[in-house]
C-alpha cells in the first residue's frame, strides 16, 4: 500500500491489513503508517464519485470502525510499553483518523486519548491544542464536567510546556502561546474564580474503553487496556498545576 | 442509448460543439457495458469535451478512470499525455500524480509520457525512503531528457535532507545543475538557490553572493522578495551595510508589499544600529510591530490565526499550501463554470459533475484547511518575540530548527509531504538556511561593527550624502514658472494618487479583516460587495497612476497587468458573492458591476452573457434599462442595427427614465443608416425635446439634448426639401459631402457625454 497507492484495491488491502494484524495478536505491532493506509482508503472512498451514496456510507463506516480499533490498540501499546515514540505514533494515527473521521459518539472520547498520548510524549504544545480542541467539542455537547476538565489538562500542558527542560523544546510562537494561554485562560479558570473543579482521582472514573473498539464488527473482540488511565496520571498533575496557579496568583 | 450516438458524439466534438458531444458521450458511457469497444474511447472523449470547456478536474477524472481500466491500449498514451498536460496547472495531485503516474503498472508507452511516469513512479520511492528502488526508475529516463536532469535535482535534494553535514561536492552537483539547459528556468534558479544558500551556511558569502548573482528572472518579473531578503542578509554578513540598505529599500517596492518578511524590518534595524544609527534603527524595530500589529494581536489574543489576513496570506504563497490553495481556487472557478453549461449538459451529465466536483471540493478544503493550520503556525513563529521568550531565549539556538530536523529524520523524507518536490525542496532548504541565520539576530553578530575603515565613515558618508540633495535643488520661484507649476500639478496629482492607493489598501485591510470576523454575519456580503468595490477603486488609481508615470511622449492605451488583475479579484469576488448569497438585496447591482467589469476586461461575450442574466432575473431593477442599453449600444458598434433596434425599442416601452433620450439618439442613427430619415427625425426631436424628468438632476445624468439637435438638423435636411436652395449647392449623393459617420458622432456623443454631461453609466446608476 505504501509503494502502489490504487483506489481500486485500497479498501480490500486495507481490510486485509486489519484481519492481518488482528490475527497476529500483537506479536506484530500496529504502525501509526497501517492507519494512515486505513485513512487514506476512506479518502478514496469519500472522493469516488462513481460509488452510490449508500456503499459510500457502509464503507466509510467499515473503515472508521476499524481505524478506530487500530488507532486505540496503538495507544494501548504505548501504555504498556511506556515508549515515548510509541505514544507520539499513537497521536499521529488519532491524528490521521481525526482529519477524517468525527463521528459524533467517538469524537471526543478520540480526541482525548490523543490528548493523553500526547501528554504523555511531552509534546506539550500539540496535547494542549488537542485539550482546547475537545473543550470546545465538550461544551457543544454540554457536558461541563468534561469541558472543564479538558480545560484545566490544556492549561496543565501550557504550563508543562514551559517548564525549564521543556522549554528548550519548543518554538518561540509556542512559548509565547502558552505564556498567553496561562494569562488568558488561566485568569478565568484560577481557583478564586472558579468553582472547585470536578476533576479528581475519585471522579476520573474513564468510561468503558470499549467505547473506541471495534467490538460490534466482531474484529475486536478483546479490549484493549484503557487508555483513559491516563486521566488519572494527569489529574495528579493537575493538583500540581493548581497549586502552580495557587502560588501564581 | 442507439450505438449511433456515439458517432454522432465525435461528430460534434469535432465540430467544437462540445457541450452536446460530452451531453451524447455520457449517455453513451451510462448505457454501454465497460466491454464494449468503444466505451474507452467515449471515456477519453467526454474528458477532452469536459478539458475544453475548462472543467479540467471533471475531465481528469474520467481520464483517471480510461487510466485504471486500461481496457484499450490505442487509448492508454493519449490519456497519458492528457494527464501529463493536466500536471502543468492545478491539480488533484493524489489522483494523477500518485494514483496515475506514480503507481500504475503502465506497461510499454511512448517514450514522453514513459519517462514521465518513471520519474514520478521514482519520486514515489523517494517519498518513501526507497532512493535504491527510485534509482531503477531513474535509470530508465532518456540521459537527454528534462525527466533524467529533474531526476538529478530530486536525488540532489534527497543526498542533501539526509547528510549531516554539507559537502563541497554537493555544491558542485548543484552548481552543475543550475547550467544543464535542460532545465527549466525555474529550476535552475532553484539549483542556483540551493548554491547560494548551502555556501551562506558554510560562511561562504563571498561565493554565495556569485550564486545569487547567477540567478535569472524572466523579462517583466517583479524581482522575488525572498532572493533579495536573502542577498541582504549575505552582504550584512560581508559588512556591505550600504549594498544591505539598498536592497532593504528595493523591497519596500509597491510589488513587494504584501510579502510577509518580518526579517526584512530585524536587517535594517541591526544595519543602522551597526552605522550607530540608534533612533532610525529603533524606528525600524518598531516598524515590524506597527506592520503587523493586527497579526502580533492575533497571537496575543490566541485568536485563530487561519483567520488572520497576513499570517493566511504568507502561508498560502508556498508549500505545499499554496498548491492546495491554488487548487481550491480552481475548483471554484470550474463550479462556477459548470453552471454555466448547466443546460447544454442536460440534466443527468450536470448532476453527476456536481457529485464530481462537490466531492472533490469537499476533500480538497479538508486537505488545504489541514496545511493552513499547521503553515499559518510556522509563519506565526517567525514573528513570535524570541528575546521575551525566556532568559536564555534569544541567544539559544532556536529549537524549532532542531526538532523540526529531528522530525524529519524520525518520519523519512515520507513526512515531509512531497519531499522530492522542487518547490518543497525550495521551501526546505530557503527555511534551514534563514533558521540558521535567525539565531544572529539577537546581536550575536560575529563580525565587527564597522569593518575596513573607521567607525564614523559610514554615518558622515550618509550625511554627506543627503546635505548633496540641497544645494542642487533649483532656487526658482516654481509658482511662477508654468513649466515647473504644470510639473509640480503633476507630482501633486501623483502624490494624491498614491495617498488614494494607500488609502485603499488600508480599506481593503479592514475589510478583509472584518470579513474574516463576520463569518455568520447578516451583513457578510455587503462587506464582500465592498471588498470587490475597493478591488475595484484600487485597479482605477493603479491605472491613472501608471498612465501619469509613463514618459510623457507615450501615447494612448498602456497595458497593465496590476491593473487586469485587481479587476480579475474583483470579478471573482462578485461570482462569488452572487454565488453564495443569492438572495442579496444589491444582487442586481452585483451582476450589472461584474458585467462592467467584464466589459472593461474585454470580455464581451461574459458581459452579454451577465447582462442577459440581469435582464431575466430582476426584471424590476432600475439597472435593467441601462443593461438594455449597454446591450443596444454593442450591438450598434457591431453594426448588427436590427439586434440594437430590438433593445433600445425595449426601453421605449418603459416609462421615461434617463435613458430614453439615449435610446431615441441612437435609434435616430439606426434610421439615418437606413436612409429612413423621416424617422430619424421624429426620434431626434423626441431625445432632444424631452421633458426633464421629476427627481433626476438634469446636471449628472446622461444628456445627449446637444447632441440630438446637432444631429436634427442633418437628418432633418435629408428629409424635408430645400425651399430656397440653389441647384448647385445642392450636394449629388455620390460626390457631395460624405454622410457623417453614426459611429463616429457616437464616439463624439459619447465622449463628450460622459466627460461633460455626466458620469459613465455604471456611476449614474
Amino acid at each position: 500500500m505504501e509503494i502502489q497507492p490504487d483506489p481500486d484495491l485500497d479498501i480490500e488491502r486495507a481490510e486485509k491489513l486489519y484481519d492481518s494484524l488482528k490475527a497476529a495478536k500483537g506479536r506484530v505491532p500496529t504502525q501509526q503508517e497501517d492507519i494512515k493506509f486505513l485513512v487514506r482508503a476512506a479518502v478514496n472512498v469519500k472522493v469516488d464519485p462513481f460509488k452510490d451514496d449508500t456503499t459510500r456510507r457502509k464503507q466509510l463506516v467499515e473503515l472508521e470502525e476499524l481505524t478506530r480499533d487500530l488507532a486505540t490498540q496503538l495507544q494501548a501499546l504505548a501504555q504498556k510499553t511506556n515508549d515515548t515514540k510509541t505514544y507520539l505514533q499513537a497521536a499521529d494515527a488519532y491524528k490521521a483518523y481525526l482529519s477524517l473521521f468525527r463521528p459524533e459518539k467517538y469524537v471526543r472520547d478520540i480526541m482525548h486519548n490523543r490528548a493523553d498520548a500526547l501528554f504523555a510524549a511531552h509534546a506539550f504544545p500539540e496535547a494542549a491544542r488537542q485539550f482546547e480542541e475537545l473543550e470546545i467539542y465538550e461544551i457543544r455537547a454540554k457536558n461541563a464536567a468534561g469541558a472543564e476538565a479538558a480545560a484545566y489538562g490544556a492549561l496543565l500542558a501550557h504550563f508543562s510546556a514551559l517548564k525549564a527542560g521543556e522549554v528548550d523544546k519548543i518554538t518561540a510562537f509556542e512559548v509565547a502561546d502558552a505564556r498567553q494561554a496561562l494569562k488568558l485562560d488561566g485568569r478565568s479558570s484560577s481557583p478564586s474564580t472558579r468553582a472547585t473543579p470536578t476533576l479528581s482521582p475519585s471522579s476520573s472514573t474513564s468510561p468503558a474503553p470499549s467505547t473506541t473498539t471495534a467490538s460490534s464488527s466482531g474484529r475486536a473482540s478483546s479490549s484493549p487496556p484503557s487508555p483513559w488511565s491516563t486521566r488519572r496520571t494527569r489529574t495528579r498533575r493537575w493538583e500540581e498545576s493548581s497549586r502552580w496557579t495557587a502560588s501564581a496568583s | 442509448v442507439d450505438p449511433k450516438i456515439f458517432d454522432e458524439a465525435l461528430k460534434d466534438y469535432f465540430d467544437n460543439k462540445q457541450e452536446q458531444a460530452a451531453r451524447k458521450l455520457y449517455a453513451f458511457v451510462e448505457s454501454t457495458p465497460p466491454t464494449d469497444e468503444n466505451y474507452s474511447w467515449a471515456q477519453y472523449f467526454l474528458a477532452r469535451c469536459l478539458i475544453d470547456l475548462s472543467l479540467r478536474h471533471g475531465g481528469a477524472v474520467y481520464l483517471a478512470k480510461v487510466a485504471h481500466e486500461r481496457s484499450n491500449p490505442q487509448v492508454l498514451p493519449k490519456t497519458l499525455e492528457a494527464l501529463k498536460v493536466l500536471t502543468q496547472v492545478p491539480h488533484d495531485e493524489v489522483l494523477i500524480d500518485e494514483q496515475i503516474f506514480g503507481s500504475l503498472d503502465l506497461g510499454f508507452l511512448p517514450d514522453s509520457v514513459s519517462d514521465y511516469a518513471n520519474y514520478q513512479q521514482g519520486i514515489v520511492d523517494l517519498r518513501v525512503g526507497n532512493e535504491r528502488w527510485a534509482k531503477t526508475h531513474f535509470v530508465k529516463l532518456e540521459e537527454d531528457g528534462v525527466e533524467a536532469s529533474r531526476a538529478k535535482f530530486a536525488l540532489l535534494v534527497t543526498r542533501l535532507r539526509n547528510a549531516k553535514q554539507v559537502d563541497d561536492q554537493v555544491i558542485d552537483d548543484f552548481l552543475e545543475l543550475s547550467k544543464d539547459q535542460k532545465l527549466t528556468l525555474e529550476a535552475r534558479n532553484e539549483a542556483r538557490l540551493a548554491v547560494a544558500r548551502l555556501r551562506y551556511e558554510k560562511k561562504d558569502y563571498e561565493g554565495a553572493l556569485k550564486a545569487y548573482d547567477m540567478v535569472q528572472l524572466p523579462s517583466l518579473d517583479p524581482g522575488r522578495a525572498t532572493l533579495y531578503l536573502e542577498e541582504a542578509w549575505t552582504r550584512y554578513n560581508l559588512g556591505q551595510l550600504r549594498a544591505t540598505i539598498g536592497l532593504l529599500t528595493t523591497l519596500d517596492a509597491p510589488s513587494f508589499r504584501d510579502e510577509f518578511l518580518p526579517d526584512k524590518y530585524i536587517l535594517r534595524a541591526l544595519v543602522y544600529r551597526d552605522l550607530c544609527q540608534y533612533l532610525p534603527a529603533k524606528r525600524a524595530a518598531k516598524e515590524l510591530t506597527r506592520r503587523f500589529s493586527d497579526s502580533l494581536e492575533a497571537i496575543r489574543e490566541r485568536e485563530d490565526l487561519t483567520q488572520d489576513f497576513r499570517l493566511r496570506r504568507a502561508a498560502n504563497s508556498h508549500g505545499s499550501t499554496k498548491r492546495a490553495a491554488r487548487f481550491l481556487d480552481s475548483l471554484n472557478l470550474e463550479t462556477e463554470q459548470l453552471n454555466r453549461h448547466a443546460g447544454g449538459f442536460g440534466d443527468r451529465l450536470y448532476k453527476h459533475l456536481q457529485k464530481v466536483y462537490d466531492l472533490a471540493h469537499a476533500e480538497s478544503e479538508r486537505i488545504y484547511q489541514q496545511r493552513l493550520r499547521d503553515a499559518v503556525r510556522e509563519e506565526a513563529d517567525k514573528l513570535a518575540p524570541r528575546r521575551r521568550a525566556g532568559a536564555a531565549h534569544g541567544v539559544r539556538g532556536r529549537p524549532q530548527a532542531l526538532r523540526a530536523r529531528e522530525a524529519r529524520r524520525q518520519a523519512g523524507p515520507a513526512g515531509e509531504g512531497d519531499p522530492a518536490d522542487l518547490g518543497a525542496a525550495r521551501l526546505q532548504v530557503h527555511r534551514r538556511v534563514l533558521e540558521r541565520r535567525a539565531p544572529q539576530l539577537p546581536g550575536e553578530h560575529p563580525q565587527p561593527l564597522h569593518r575596513g575603515g573607521s567607525p564614523v565613515t559610514g554615518p558622515l558618508l550618509l550625511l554627506l550624502l543627503a546635505q548633496a540633495k540641497s544645494p542642487l535643488l533649483p532656487t526658482l520661484d516654481k509658482s511662477v514658472n508654468p513649466v515647473v507649476t504644470k510639473q509640480r500639478e503633476k507630482t501633486e496629482y501623483l502624490e494624491k494618487l498614491k495617498r488614494d492607493i494607500f488609502k485603499v489598501d488600508r480599506s481593503l485591510l479592514e475589510t478583509e479583516r472584518l470579513i474574516a470576523k463576520s463569518r455568520n454575519a447578516p451583513y457578510l456580503p455587503d462587506l464582500q460587495f465592498r471588498l470587490a468595490e475597493l478591488y475595484v477603486e484600487k485597479s482605477r488609481y493603479v491605472y491613472f497612476l501608471q498612465v501619469e508615470q509613463r514618459g510623457g511622449d507615450n501615447k494612448g492605451a498602456i497595458v497593465s497587468p496590476e491593473t487586469k488583475l485587481l479587476k480579475q479579484k474583483a470579478v471573482q469576488l462578485y461570482n462569488r458573492l452572487l454565488r453564495e448569497f443569492p438572495d442579496f438585496h444589491d444582487a442586481d447591482k452585483v451582476t450589472f458591476y461584474l458585467a462592467h467589469e467584464m466589459r472593461e476586461l474585454g470580455q464581451f461575450d461574459e458581459l452579454l452573457k451577465t447582462l442577459n442574466e440581469l435582464i431575466a432575473k430582476y426584471p424590476k431593477s432600475p439597472l435593467r434599462l441601462e443593461s438594455e442599453q449597454i446591450i443596444g449600444d454593442y450591438y450598434f458598434d457591431k453594426t448588427d442595427l436590427a439586434e440594437a433596434e430590438k433593445h433600445y425599442q425595449e426601453i421605449l416601452k418603459f416609462p421615461q427614465s434617463p435613458v430614453h433620450d439615449l435610446a431615441r439618439y441612437k435609434l435616430g442613427w439606426i434610421r439615418v443608416n437606413q436612409t429612413k430619415f423621416n424617422d430619424a427625425v421624429t426620434f431626434f426631436e423626441g431625445a432632444a425635446g424631452s421633458e426633464p424628468i421629476a427627481g433626476v438632476d438634469s446636471q449628472k445624468a446622461l444628456n445627449v439634448k446637444r447632441e440630438a439637435l446637432l444631429d436634427l438638423v442633418y437628418s432633418y435636411t435629408e428629409a424635408r426639401p430645400a425651399k430656397a436652395r440653389s441647384p448647385t449647392s445642392r450636394s449629388s449623393p455620390t460626390a457631395g459631402p460624405p454622410t457623417p459617420s453614426p459611429w463616429t458622432s457616437w464616439g463624439t456623443a459619447t465622449s463628450s457625454s460622459s466627460s461633460t454631461s455626466g458620469p459613465s453609466p455604471r456611476c449614474a446608476s
